[in-house]
């Protein structure tokens, strides 16, 4: 072993070691904190654990980086810490749209669709739980009554509905509205 | 011995941090799957995605869907490796999309839309007739009857987004075929 080495192999050791660990740590705290924003932005311009419906987005009022113009959103952003969360919905007919519940990690835990569900009323309960049971966002399961677990307190549920155009909008604003969460009561969770 | 491991270790968290940092300052073409001018990743919107994926998204994008039910892929240059240009109009060509419906959205380097007259922001399958599904196009640039319009005076980005894309597009994002994005003018 040379001279060199016997005096900085450690040491450099220790470099790679220590770099490769702050970018991995950095690269995992990210959407954490941003997540954390932004669950703090959508709270603020409505308010946690209640339904907030959002006009059509332009230039003029978008708030978060790459909403789509074609669609109209509205946002839950919860807290389930405590006690459960509860999602209701009534489908809209002939238009695409999906509840998204987001872990405060950003990651999508569960999807469900207008081709999934049905035309029934929709009910999805999310609550907290480190579970290793996946929620799949592609589940067939009986998708109109949910149950959903994430690891985080935190989390957003998204509406995302397909709007073809203003009049469109009019038309279905007052439908999409009929997306709500509330906290429940212990006692009545799934 | 030990001081060397201290001081070195020190600078290693340093590096760490700078070369993420560096990293996370790109834009969502950084994103690793390439597609002629498109950018995608796998996993976007989940925690199937890559450590980097993830943080990427979380900046650029937050609150993706999951790949079964979208496709997103991004843009910043045109068919030629060229940046894409608020000045210049270019036509944007396809065929068939094999999703239950597409959007291209126009957004700044930063990701947000750009006012326009008539806010000309996106064009998708719902724009385009049944019988021109399989071969279309479209113009995007600063005139007024432009479809997308652009800021003469910046960059831009072009976002596609495939819901429900079909299980063929999923397991072949890097070689399908996407539409051609290519300048037709551009001011001297």
């Amino acid at each position: 072993m040379s001279v060199f080495l016997r005096k900085w192999g450690l040491a450099i050791l220790a470099f790679i070691l220590t770099a490769a660990a702050s970018y991995w740590t950095v690269l995992g705290a990210v959407p954490g904190f941003v997540m954390d924003r932004a669950w703090t932005t959508l709270a603020e311009r409505g308010s946690a654990n209640s339904a907030e419906h959002v006009g059509r987005i332009t230039a003029q009022n978008q708030t978060i980086v790459r909403t789509s113009p074609d669609l109209i959103y509205s946002t839950c952003p919860f807290d389930i810490s405590e006690k459960p969360l509860n999602i209701s919905f009534d489908p809209i007919a002939g238009h695409y749209w999906s509840i998204t519940i987001f872990d405060g990690n950003t990651d999508a835990a569960f999807v469900l669709n207008d081709r999934q569900a049905g035309a029934g009323p929709v009910q999805i309960d999310v609550t907290h739980g480190n579970s290793t049971r996946k929620n799949s966002v592609d589940a067939a399961t009986s998708l109109a009554k949910a149950s959903v677990e994430i690891p985080t307190g935190k989390g957003v549920a998204l509406l995302r509905v397909l709007v073809n155009g203003e009049e469109d909008f009019q038309n279905i604003d007052a439908q999409r509205k009929r997306f709500k969460c509330r906290v429940m009561d212990v006692t009545s969770a799934i | 011995m030990l001081w060397r491991i201290v001081i070195l270790s020190i600078l290693g968290i340093v590096a760490g941090l700078l070369i993420a940092v560096l990293q996370l300052r790109q834009d969502v073409s950084a994103l690793e799957i390439e597609n002629g001018p498109w950018n995608t990743a796998q996993g976007m919107g989940s925690a199937d995605g890559s450590r980097f994926t993830r943080a990427l998204v979380a900046l650029r994008g937050i609150m993706a869907l999951p790949d079964s039910e979208a496709i997103y892929y991004n843009a910043s240059v045109d068919s030629d490796g060229n940046m894409l240009d608020g000045a210049c109009t270019y036509e944007v060509r396809g065929g068939k999309i094999e999703a239950r419906w597409w959007t291209l959205t126009l957004y700044n380097v930063e990701g947000y839309l750009i006012a326009s007259e008539g806010d000309r922001y996106s064009y998708g399958s719902n724009n385009i007739a049944q019988e021109k599904q399989g071969d279309w196009q479209i113009t995007v640039g600063p005139s007024a009857d432009s479809d997308i319009a652009t800021d003469p005076a910046a960059s831009f980005q072009l976002t596609m987004r495939a819901y429900h894309p079909s299980q063929a597009f999923l397991e072949n994002r890097a070689v399908t075929e996407l539409p051609g994005i290519y300048r037709v003018e551009c001011p001297k």
